[in-house]
């Protein structure tokens, strides 16, 4: 830490009394005529802009801050981000001039803040690098380029046949208590030591599940690389309905600046940014209470006509931005509560269309053990194959299909007791290969020990062991590897594909741990 | 969102030019725009006027003799105008009449009226030089509102057709309370 002297207070001093605007302040203002549900009318404010952070002045000059919405003949309709009960009808309001921002920086890292930025974590202030624009234009097509980087969720099932890209929209659904939160999660403690910045956004949450992740990700070290912006079920809905664009504008600071806090460039390359937005569902829902209290027309299920393009302007803010821009990436998890698995519901069909993919979590499958509770044959990721590493292409290319047409015999199965020999193997292998799949909470895999535990399954090791065995199998086989083998899997890691020479040694040493292997424990 | 604006800007054309025609009359327009001004914030601010107003359950004429205690020593044209929207329940287009009738007025003048809120009474030689200012920069006639606030400390506030000149002293405290307090030393 600098010393501090008498001659640098005093240069502070005159640099901070030069920045004194002494100049006259001209603004515009109008009068609040009615005030309610979070909702104030105000008189006035011909010049207001849409989306213009509008400045109340409370009770006792309070300042409280508001988000003109609807631009009236002679009035503005505006929403209350602060206190309520702060502003009554007749109070002054000023347009700033600017539209909402927050900080960001390196120092919000670890912590826990509301969607205007505020630490809501008690570990006091945090000082922010820069302050980025809630609303922000996505990039354009040229600053872009193609997504060629995984996000390693550490999840066998979805690293291997739904891959997310990093700079990819990849949508999580289903039903309440199916695991979607779970499946965020393992990805922000599997991103520890690779590059990512997460950014874990809770709408509508209660405030002690979203302090139940924040020590889930504390425990496992995965705080360090996270900001957790919270916008719980008792705060407003106006807060609610900016919480994933203010998450994501933290996150923006990072991919568009440099590790040295200035402009991202070729030389200077932006950051990996993974947003997760926990979920979408509740801020469609906080939108529709906001829109109604405005007075907007209400359209399908209630929602205003523009709830589309809500979820549309907030996805398309993911990107990979091209080498000249840094090629930092914001990849963007959105997460969607179905009611009853019904996926034709408005809100899942129109963020459904708007993804790269969806990841569908089903009750069924959660209550019969397959946990996580991902359906293979309905989830799929449009773009995130260009990112996975050859060696997982190589052992999982065919694992989907192979899947499917399980599924499909498993029910023909059912009507018909005689199978034919190869029929029954390819029902056996199904069955196991399902089972290789189970994975519990909190349990990431790496990508080499995933290709490795999938080749093992492909390669016929797992066909003679009794089902139940499948996973006891695979995790003594990975322990194994580590201790013994530990230059295949670095090998694997590092040359990111499986050569002849690395084909024929993890045969050899697969089958060599299965001889050790007891099925009986 | 209203959908008749149309209908709306209407009815408060009507019942802004009739009063501005009963104020010329009586010569007292410019003091009329300050005291709509002051009922419509009355109206505003208390609920449980606009609630009185609104039922129907209340006879007329006890909403009448309401408005006439409320508003004692206001103009008998601006009452009347307000009775007459209280009567036919046109209490939505209460504040949208009082802008159109500002408007009218400034027109009818030729003058344009500013609020100034100092923190101690203008004395007449600071009056005149704020109209003769302002008279010469706009190319029209300035009629002042006065208000005091002795809570600008000093310095002055000029207000005119939805914009606000802040040049008190207060707020030049407050700019650089926020300048000062965002100070590192690093």
């Amino acid at each position: 830490m600098a010393e501090i002297t008498a001659s640098s207070i005093d240069a502070v001093l005159r640099r901070q009394l030069d920045a004194i605007n002494t100049s006259v302040e001209s603004r515009e203002v109008g009068i609040v005529s009615q005030v309610g549900d979070g909702i104030a009318r105000i008189d006035g404010l011909k010049g207001a802009m849409a989306g213009e952070l509008l400045e109340f002045v409370g009770e006792g000059n309070k300042l409280v801050y508001g988000l003109a919405q609807n631009l009236e003949e002679d009035e503005v309709g505006a929403v209350l981000l602060g206190d309520l009960t702060a502003i009554k009808e007749n109070d002054q309001v000023r347009t700033t001039g600017r539209i909402v921002e927050v900080p960001s920086g390196k120092d919000f890292l670890g912590r826990v803040v509301n969607p205007l930025g505020e630490p809501i974590d008690g570990k006091g202030p945090i000082e922010a690098e820069g302050y980025r624009p809630v609303e922000f234009r996505a990039p354009g097509v040229v600053e872009r380029q193609g997504v060629n980087e995984p996000v390693q969720t550490g999840i066998l099932a979805i690293d291997s046949m739904i891959p997310i890209g990093r700079g990819q929209r990849e949508l999580i659904i289903g039903d309440r208590q199916t695991g979607k939160t779970a499946i965020a999660i393992d990805t922000i403690i599997n991103s520890k030591g690779k590059d990512l910045i997460c950014i874990y956004v809770a709408i509508g949450q209660k405030a002690s599940t979203v302090a139940g992740v924040v020590e889930t990700l504390e425990r496992f070290g995965a705080m360090e690389y996270t900001i957790v912006v919270s916008a719980s079920a008792s705060d407003t809905a106006p807060l609610q309905y900016i919480a994933p664009m203010a998450g994501v504008a933290m996150g923006e600071y990072f991919i568009y600046n440099g590790a040295d806090g200035k402009p991202a460039s070729k030389e200077n390359p932006g950051r990996h940014v993974l947003c997760i937005y926990d979920d979408l569902s509740k801020q469609a829902v906080a939108y529709r209470q906001m829109s109604l209290t405005l007075r907007r027309p209400p359209g399908r299920e209630a929602y205003p006509g523009d709830v589309f393009y809500l979820h549309s302007r907030l996805l398309e803010r993911a990107v990979k931005l091209s080498e000249k821009n840094g090629s930092g990436s914001i990849t963007a998890l959105p997460v969607i509560e179905t009611q009853a698995g019904d996926i034709s519901a408005y809100i899942p069909t129109n963020v459904i269309s708007i993804t790269d993919g969806q990841i569908f979590l089903v009750s069924d499958l959660f209550f019969q053990g397959q946990r996580p509770a991902v359906s293979v044959g309905i989830s799929v990721s449009r773009v995130g194959g260009d990112a996975q590493i050859k060696a997982m292409k190589q052992v999982a290319g065919s694992l989907r299909l192979d899947l499917a047409a399980y599924r499909e015999l498993q029910a023909f199965a059912q009507f018909g007791s005689d199978l034919d020999k190869a029929t029954q193997n390819q029902l056996n292998r199904g069955a196991r290969m399902t089972e290789l799949l189970k994975q519990g909470r909190y349990a990431p895999m790496p990508v080499e020990e995933q290709v490795a535990a999938i080749f093992s399954g492909n390669q016929g090791f797992l066909d003679d062991l009794p089902t139940e065995t499948v996973v006891r199998f695979r995790t003594e086989l990975l322990q194994y590897l580590r201790a013994s083998k530990a230059d295949l899997l670095k090998a694997i890691a590092e040359e990111k594909k499986l050569s002849d020479e690395i084909i024929e040694s993890l045969k050899l040493a697969i089958a060599s741990f299965k001889e050790m292997f007891s099925v009986d424990e | 969102m209203r959908t008749n604006s149309i209908q709306l800007r209407a009815k408060a054309l009507v019942y802004a030019e009739v009063l501005l025609e009963a104020c010329k009359v009586s010569d007292n327009v410019f003091a009329v725009a300050g005291e709509f001004d002051d009922l419509v914030k009355a109206v505003r601010g208390s609920l449980e006027l606009r609630k009185a107003l609104k039922d129907k359950t209340i006879p007329l004429e006890a909403k009448k003799a309401l408005v006439t205690e409320l508003f004692t020593g206001y103009a008998p044209e601006l009452l009347a105008t307000f009775n007459v929207m209280v009567e036919r329940e046109d209490l939505g287009v209460l504040s949208r009449a009082r802008e159109t009738f500002n408007t009218l007025a400034e027109e009818a003048l030729n003058a344009i009226f500013i609020e100034v809120t100092t923190a101690v009474s203008l004395d007449d030689e600071l009056r005149q030089q704020i109209i003769s200012k302002y008279s010469a920069q706009l190319g029209c006639g300035v009629l002042l509102r006065e208000y005091v606030d002795p809570d600008l400390i000093g310095g002055i506030v000029l207000m005119a057709h939805g914009k606000r000149i802040d040049a008190s002293v207060t707020s030049q405290l407050e700019s650089a309370r926020h300048v000062l307090s965002k100070a590192s030393v690093m």
